[in-house]
């Protein structure tokens, strides 16, 4: 006999959940449920079940945080509404892994690889498994930069920016429309973080180089950018980034 | 700015190389003889010339205090001035002596000894005058040619203006290509050196006898006219005075010809205090010599000034037009990106929903009923048949019902909502399906560990025209470092685009953790 607990916060999962379970009354014998991790925990270590079905995503943490935070190993069964593909890494990790919604057919296979693993629990490295979870979340372009202002933030398009100019301990943000923000966050931290559309052009510049009209060459083998912003704002490159805003633009 | 420096070089250059030039010629050398008698200097002389009838009259002072006027029958010029033959003075022994006791007096001008004349006289003089003025212009040939032409033909304006008008145009392009190069103090260091070396070459121009007599008076004339018109200009221009066309260049004929005629009276003055210069110059006849011809120049380049301004306001006219098309595209664009944006509902929430239905199906058939009622008029609302894009927020909070009715059922009792919206909002209007995603979001992150509950409140309320509304929930506050998903960035995409610069949206953590969107009528 196998003991199980469910972990999942929504209501008809569970329910599908219960309903498989109960299928297969000889060999699985359902100790509880929890609809969140703290719960969970607390229902894993007081009746110490044998295997978790247990959803990856929970309204406090993760399934993978749950796990870390057992003081055994049970048998684990992830279940979520991850695609297929992506979850097919979770392999090594886990006896199964399911797919919702949970079908009867599957489930079956599922059972017996419980029957198959039953007293050998695999240790899971929980660093690793979080890495993994880390690369398989498509990497989501970044849309907007959030400015924080007192106790609110407002979110900037990083399309609406023109420039970014470093101001003493502050960033100006200088927007399309000619309205500005200010940042208290470093220039060459922004840099790391922004999309590719901007460069950094000078010391104190970061450029939105989407909005360059025109180039004109300066003195000093500097570069004069003009903007498409509607401030017509031009902006004198530094002598150092020529090289590299030449090469941006495809200018040789 | 600009048309300020520009003008002052103009003012220079037209204006005041007149004054120097007519200043000199009453003190140039003027040899004349009586019957063969030569005389030179005629420091205090005042020409009344008849060159109609081959008469002159000259008010003579010798240096023996004796004064008298001839009558002229003939002139010869040469290379040292004017040699003029006299004859015998046409007048009554005592009238003639009034005007000579007046004119050693420095009393009178020009006008002042035609009222001593009689009426025939008088008119018999005036246009003889005048014509000896273009006689004498007429003498330096290819240095006055130009003025004399001012002088004689009106019409002169229209060549002036379109030189003027040019030169304008030609600056006004100069000054923008080289925009992105020169700061603004640069141009100042500009127009000064100009102006500096436009003096300096009004001084080489005129004749050493000017120079002479009125090099200090040239200058200071010249900075005087200078700062005075700066200083309106610059002021005028503050005040935006002139806004309409007409009226500006009403205005600028006129500050133009003000103080180009108060600094050359001024100047004129300055002169005789410090000179000694007889008032009884051209100069002094001011109304009938130079008043013209800076009225010319004035009314000239103002009229040079509505015409660039014409041409600029027709170039923006093009360019608002193409704006237009430009802004139709535009239009054109947000039009398919409404749509497109209508349908971006979180895929993942059709998924989640079907899934449930699945799981509920066998063993909650009720349930399973409820959510599909409520997914398919929330689907109904979606998908916009009419391709409205704006909708009251009552109509709204009917979707959000929907839409919150399946995810209770997905995660029960440990959802809570509210909405407390007021009439009025509720009339209000806003883009179609705005508020879902942030709801979605306030679901989403605002689990509250310590109730163990997801409470997510909607406030709307309406003031002085403007929509404000909250969406409150008790999760984890915003991060600094928040990140906007797609559900936040179509939200924003909407408001760009149906609320342009009429919307507020703010991510507030105290007092307490809200969305906050702001939308303006």
């Amino acid at each position: 006999m196998i003991r199980l607990v469910i972990i999942d916060d929504e209501a008809p999962a569970r329910l599908r959940a219960r309903t498989l379970v109960a299928q297969y009354p000889e060999v699985l014998q359902l100790l509880g449920e929890a609809d969140c991790a703290r719960a969970g925990i607390e229902l894993i270590e007081a009746l110490r079940p044998d295997a978790l079905l247990l959803d990856i995503q929970l309204p406090d943490q993760s399934g993978f945080e749950l796990l870390a935070a057992l003081s055994y190993q049970p048998m684990v069964v992830f279940t979520t509404a991850y695609s297929a593909y992506a979850v097919k890494a979770f392999e090594t990790f886990a006896v199964d892994y399911l797919v919702k919604p949970l079908r009867a057919e599957r489930f079956q296979l599922t059972v017996e690889q419980l029957q198959q693993y039953r007293g050998a629990a695999r240790t899971i490295d929980m660093g690793q498994l979080q890495d993994l979870l880390e690369q398989l979340r498509p990497p989501r372009p970044p849309l907007a930069l959030p400015i924080k202002k007192r106790d609110r933030i407002v979110l900037v398009e990083y399309g609406d920016i023109a420039y970014l100019k470093a101001e003493d301990k502050y960033v100006r943000v200088q927007l399309q429309d000619g309205s500005s923000h200010l940042l208290g966050r470093s220039l060459s931290q922004l840099e790391q973080e922004l999309p590719e559309a901007f460069a950094r052009v000078h010391r104190s510049y970061i450029v939105n180089t989407a909005l360059i009209g025109e180039i004109h060459k300066y003195f000093k083998g500097r570069l004069i950018l003009q903007l498409k912003d509607r401030e017509q704002s031009s902006i004198i490159s530094g002598a150092s980034y020529t090289a590299a805003i030449k090469q941006l633009i495809g200018w040789t | 700015m600009k048309k300020s420096f520009l003008y002052i070089l103009f003012l220079l250059l037209f204006v005041n190389t007149m004054n120097l030039w007519r200043s000199h010629y009453p003190q140039a050398s003027i040899a004349f003889s009586k019957n063969g008698l030569q005389f030179t200097e005629l420091n205090k002389t005042e020409l009344i010339l008849n060159a109609n009838k081959n008469e002159v009259f000259i008010l003579h002072e010798q240096a023996q205090n004796i004064s008298r006027l001839y009558k002229v029958d003939s002139y010869r010029s040469s290379t040292n001035g004017v040699t003029i033959l006299t004859n015998e003075f046409p007048y009554n022994e005592q009238e003639e002596q009034k005007l000579v006791v007046r004119a050693i007096n420095g009393q009178f001008l020009f006008q002042d000894t035609l009222r001593y004349m009689r009426y025939e006289d008088r008119l018999a003089l005036i246009e003889p005058a005048e014509q000896f003025r273009a006689w004498r212009l007429l003498q330096h040939e290819d240095q006055a040619d130009f003025f004399a032409l001012l002088d004689q033909f009106p019409l002169v304006v229209l060549p002036l203006t379109l030189f003027f008008f040019f030169l304008i145009w030609l600056y006004d392009s100069l000054t923008s290509l080289l925009h992105p190069f020169w700061k603004k103090s640069a141009r100042h260091y500009v127009a000064a050196a100009l102006f500096l070396l436009a003096t300096l070459v009004l001084i080489k121009m005129a004749t050493p006898e000017a120079l002479a007599a009125s090099k200090v008076s040239a200058l200071v004339r010249i900075l005087l006219i200078f700062s005075i018109n700066y200083g309106l200009f610059q002021y005028f221009k503050n005040q935006d005075f002139y806004g309409q066309e007409f009226v500006k260049f009403v205005f600028f004929f006129l500050i133009l010809l003000n103080v180009t005629m108060a600094c050359s009276l001024l100047v004129n003055r300055l002169d005789q205090a410090i000179f000694g210069t007889s008032p009884h110059t051209m100069l002094n006849n001011y109304s009938q010599t130079l008043l013209p011809l800076e009225a010319l120049h004035a009314f000239s380049f103002a009229l040079a000034n509505l015409l660039n301004n014409l041409r600029k306001h027709i170039a923006r006219l093009q360019s608002s037009e193409q704006q237009l098309e430009y802004t139709q595209q535009q239009a054109l664009a947000s039009q398919a990106e409404l749509k497109a944006l209508q349908a971006s509902i979180n895929p993942h929430f059709l998924y989640n929903s079907l899934n449930s239905i699945a799981s509920l199906a066998q063993a909650a058939p009720k349930k399973t009923e409820q959510m599909a009622l409520a997914l398919s008029a929330f689907y109904e609302y979606a998908t916009n048949r009419e391709e409205q894009h704006i909708c009251t927020l009552e109509e709204e909070l009917e979707m959000l019902r929907n839409y919150l009715a399946i995810e209770k059922i997905r995660f029960g009792e440990r959802l809570q909502y509210q909405f407390d919206c007021s009439e009025a909002a509720k009339a209000c209007q806003l883009p179609r399906f705005l508020l879902q995603p942030l709801i979605e979001n306030a679901i989403k992150y605002g689990y509250n560990p310590d109730s163990d509950r997801i409470e997510v409140r909607l406030e709307a309320a309406q003031k002085n025209g403007q929509l404000e509304l909250r969406v409150l929930d008790e999760g984890r506050p915003f991060s600094e470092h928040m990140a906007m998903g797609y559900g936040l960035h179509s939200v924003q995409k909407k408001l760009k685009l149906l609320f342009p610069n009429k919307h507020q949206l703010e991510f507030i953590n105290a007092p307490k953790k809200q969305v906050y969107l702001c939308l303006i009528a």
